[in-house]
């Protein structure tokens, strides 16, 4: 028997260079799955994330070594060009109502107090060593806004990017977990208990306007957040002009189901057992938690501010729903207000500061990129 | 070593910027709605 020959083949397997690390990350990656797939935990997101942990932990197939196929997909969709958190701005603003931010624009405010999380984990993550724009990465997390998080960090901080995505959506998926206890922290159960008044319908023309009148206000004052607020804003447009329907279907479907395909594979491809398994990953999870949690703070006791001087009151609830994460921050206000008070519908005033959680996200995002990039 | 005196501008400059540009929008809606308003009202 030819011993030589046998290791040499032996030697050209993967098995032989299976390391510890491409097991743990192999775990990871079946427990995404199992996650997607048993608990429909955001299923579009962590399957293909998941299977592309799966795929470029396997060694010797070298999937993200240059030119090869999964280091194509990342490195023109989204370190190179950028194109993918754009896209999927343009399928949720073809998915966005702004009407109750038009009828209210007041609420904007609280879109803005919410990205408190943003700015005061910034600072947590230098506390804890990473550099400006790792902790601007990290921050963002805050705004609970999946492509702009990969936005920015593809841009500052690529070298996260597995980590930020990854505790984006996860936090994102768990707003109704982690968000009750902080707003019932923060609130009586008479503030709870405010009802707000029905918002005024608003008319076609204003929310035809609403998309270029944005895009020239934000695009104005940040640059920076243009490739964001452009997709976010043309995807609006084609929903409310009433005479795209096409393109509008198209860009919630069809686009954003595609993009997302590659979105999820890119995000698992960048979780190398090198590169994930270090206990930055870790910080980077506990860093964004808190992130979320200041975030909903900060909407929530703007929101109380703003009751010291308005006459109308508003439900400080809707203030946590200024984290993006559109629509689900803006049903859990809706069900803890509920809780208090069974016949309390505060579910489109919650929508508001939802929607404006988004804007408030990609502004942020424009700033740390104009003053760190 | 971290830049401190950057990153407190960043902080300053990051959140006192997102709420100036909310704002600016707040108010940008607000005259918008206004210029209907009266434009329909023309009209009737």
């Amino acid at each position: 028997v030819d011993f030589k020959l046998f290791h040499g083949l032996l030697a050209e397997t993967g098995l032989f260079h299976l390391t510890i690390g491409n097991v743990i990350m192999w775990i990871i990656a079946f427990t995404f799955i199992a996650l997607a797939i048993i608990k429909n935990y955001e299923p579009l997101l962590l399957l293909p994330i998941g299977f592309g942990i799966f795929l470029v932990n396997l060694p010797l197939a070298d999937l993200m070594k240059e030119n090869n196929l999964l280091w194509v997909f990342y490195h023109y969709a989204i370190e190179k060009w950028g194109i993918i958190p754009p896209l999927i701005f343009m399928g949720v603003g073809a998915m966005t109502d702004f009407r109750p931010l038009i009828a209210n624009p007041k609420t904007l405010l609280l879109g803005a107090a919410a990205q408190l999380g943003v700015y005061v984990t910034f600072f947590g993550a230098l506390l804890l060593g990473f550099n400006l724009k790792e902790a601007a990465s990290i921050g963002i997390i805050g705004g609970a806004d999946g492509p702009t998080t990969i936005f920015l960090t593809s841009k500052l901080a690529p070298h996260l990017l597995g980590a930020t995505a990854v505790a984006a959506y996860s936090y994102m998926a768990m707003v109704p977990i982690i968000q009750p206890p902080i707003m019932r922290l923060l609130t009586t159960g008479k503030e709870r208990k405010i009802r707000m008044k029905q918002l005024r319908p608003v008319s076609k023309l204003e929310v035809i306007g609403f998309p270029l009148l944005a895009t020239l206000v934000i695009c104005l004052l940040i640059p920076d957040t243009a490739p964001l607020m452009g997709m976010f804003m043309v995807g609006n447009l084609f929903r409310e002009s009433g005479v795209v329907q096409r393109l509008s279907s198209t860009a919630q479907n069809e686009l954003i189901n595609i993009v997302t395909i590659f979105l999820g594979l890119c995000i698992g491809a960048t979780m190398t057992a090198e590169i994930f398994l270090k206990p930055q990953s870790l910080y980077i999870f506990f860093l964004g938690l808190f992130s979320f949690a200041f975030g909903t703070a900060g909407g929530i006791l703007l929101a109380k501010f703003m009751n010291l001087f308005l006459k109308e009151k508003i439900n400080p609830l809707i203030g946590a729903a200024g984290v993006s994460a559109v629509p689900m921050a803006a049903r859990v206000a809706q069900v803890v207000a509920r809780q208090e008070d069974k016949h309390n519908f505060i579910l489109m005033q919650a929508m508001g500061p939802n929607v404006a959680g988004v804007i408030g996200t990609a502004a942020a995002a424009g700033f740390f990129l104009s003053m760190l990039k | 070593m971290t830049d401190w005196y950057m990153a407190i501008k960043i902080f300053l400059e990051g959140l006192g910027g997102v709420f100036l540009v909310l704002i600016s929008l707040q108010i940008s809606i607000n005259i918008f709605t206004k210029v209907i308003n009266l434009l329909s009202q023309k009209k009737d």
